[in-house]
């Protein structure tokens, strides 16, 4: 086989259109595709429908001829040359041979007068609805023998079949790469604007070590999450937080809670009216029938004099922070608030405590608000038992090890889940 | 869609209005649909039966701050009934518990 293949078969068996008709055929992505039921029922189909030992369905390919389905012979291709069905291709009409031994077209074929010994071919040409001719459906036999009119009209309703078959499979073979090539865009889009709802890099707080792990449910949702610090002249501010539903809606309310409250805190801010401040935001916003809600753990920290820092916990809907103290004891801090984007006028409490050398404060969205109920669920004692057995581990360690807890308590995944942890130096 | 059957009882005072399978984004409106009726049918106050509520996400617990606030508002009360733990976590830790009746 030379490198174009066509160069190897006789030219008067190639259509003047061969290179869009091979164009056509790749366009159908059938070639050594392995068998196929549909097809295979056709040609025992046409066979029986026929009365011929043989049937065909073949795809005429540049060097050879490929059979998609063949009943009564174990041949998966031929070469294009000897192929009558290269012939049959040329005219979009039936090609019959009823005597191959005697008919001029065929009697040199090395099919009739070699070994196999063809004595009858009846092909349809399986033509595209834009007139390019990929294969045939055939009937074979070793006699030379006659077809009447309705046979040939059956052949003829068959082949159609092939082509619908075929038709079908292209159609289902495109849609499926569309829908993956709008998968990936969506999946790529969602990461993006992911990627805005989250800092880049956190903040570097002096005395302080902060990592930050989030876990998407879905990479293709997006709106769920937000965390972020940030720091004013004075004091330091921590937050995290969880949107309702996702979608652009729920990306937009995130994006708006984070910018709003990292703005707050650039002045004198205090964690509850940062949050009463957000809740008439929220309210405020236009929304288009479906309401948004949203839940925030605030915390400010103001470094101490000599070491460590002052937490002020303030929560609207969210679950309370947890510390790991240096010696290894847990607990869990604040008073519950509203969720944001529900009442006018919410009251919030704040909770301050002391931060000492070694310990880790941890903020986190659990899923909580996407609770399941009859299953195993998250359980706060559980997550403490998790927490104190990280003791002693680097703010990573402790990010890592509560990842893990988190993921079991939701096995399949159907929020997400972020973590912010702070370890005092 | 997960499966979400709802059966509004007319004959309890005030009505109850039973829950049974998941409540999430793509069928919240069917229970926000049903308890509206229940309002515009003149309950000022409805019981909300849970026990077979497998499910809950965020757009359950915005419904029920909604319909909260519309009995609230008319001078009645929410009442849950049948709350599993973690709906009952979530109620807390929302608040929500706050202003309705859990039973």
């Amino acid at each position: 086989m030379t490198a174009s293949g066509v160069a190897d078969v006789d030219p008067a068996i190639v259509p003047a259109d061969e290179k869009e008709r091979m164009a056509a055929v790749r366009r159908y992505d059938i070639l050594d595709t392995p068998p196929d039921g549909a097809f295979d029922r056709v040609t025992a189909l046409a066979a029986r429908l026929c009365d011929t030992p043989i049937a065909i369905v073949s795809i005429v390919d540049s060097d050879r001829i490929w059979f998609k389905s063949h009943h009564g012979v174990e041949v998966d291709q031929i070469d294009r040359d000897p192929g009558l069905c290269a012939s049959a291709i040329l005219n979009d009409a039936p090609w019959v041979v009823e005597d191959a031994q005697a008919d001029p077209r065929t009697l040199a074929n090395p099919l009739v007068a070699g070994d196999f010994g063809l004595g009858f071919y009846a092909g349809i040409p399986l033509t595209t609805s834009d007139g390019y001719g990929l294969g045939t459906l055939c009937v074979l036999d070793y006699e030379a023998r006659t077809m009447d009119a309705e046979q040939l009209a059956h052949l003829g309703d068959l082949a159609a079949v092939v082509m619908d078959e075929l038709e079908l499979r292209r159609a289902a073979l495109h849609s499926i790469e569309l829908e993956s090539e709008q998968r990936h865009t969506a999946e790529a889009l969602a990461r993006l604007l992911q990627e805005s709802l989250l800092p880049a890099e956190l903040l570097a707080i002096e005395g302080l070590e902060l990592v930050a792990r989030y876990l998407p449910a879905d990479s293709a949702r997006v709106g769920g999450d937000f965390y972020d610090a940030f720091s004013s002249a004075t004091s330091h501010g921590l937050v995290i937080g969880d949107v309702s539903g996702h979608g652009p809606r729920s990306a937009a309310l995130t994006s708006q809670a984070r910018h709003t409250l990292h703005a707050l805190g650039q002045g004198v801010w205090s964690p509850a009216s940062s949050l009463t401040q957000l809740n008439r935001t929220i309210l405020e916003a236009p929304t288009a029938g479906e309401r948004r809600f949203c839940t925030v753990a605030a915390v400010r920290l103001d470094p101490g004099r000599d070491t460590g820092f002052t937490a002020t916990v303030a929560l609207a809907g969210h679950p309370q922070p947890l510390i790991l103290r240096a010696d290894g004891s847990v607990e869990a801090v604040g008073s519950f608030g509203p969720f944001l984007g529900w009442q006018q006028q919410p009251v919030y409490e704040e909770h301050a405590m002391h931060l000492g050398a070694g310990d880790t404060f941890v903020l986190y969205t659990d899923g909580l608000i996407d609770g399941r109920a009859g299953q195993e669920h998250l359980d706060e004692r559980a997550l403490l038992a998790a927490l104190a057995a990280l003791s002693g581990g680097t703010p990573d360690q402790v990010a890592d090890g509560l990842l893990t807890a988190l993921e079991s308590f939701d096995a399949d995944q159907r929020d997400d889940i972020a973590l912010l942890v702070a370890q005092v130096r | 869609m997960p499966e979400l059957v709802l059966e509004t009882e007319q004959t309890t005072d005030p009505p109850t209005v039973r829950v049974a399978g998941e409540i999430d984004l793509s069928n919240g409106s069917l229970l926000s649909d049903a308890l509206d009726r229940a309002f515009d049918a003149g309950a000022s106050s409805l019981c909300l039966d849970l026990s077979e509520v497998t499910y809950m996400d965020s757009t359950g617990l915005g419904i029920l701050a909604v319909a909260t606030n519309r009995a609230v508002g008319g001078g009645g009360t929410i009442t849950v009934v049948g709350a599993s733990a973690l709906i009952r976590r979530l109620l807390k830790v929302s608040q929500l518990d706050t202003v309705m009746e859990v039973a």
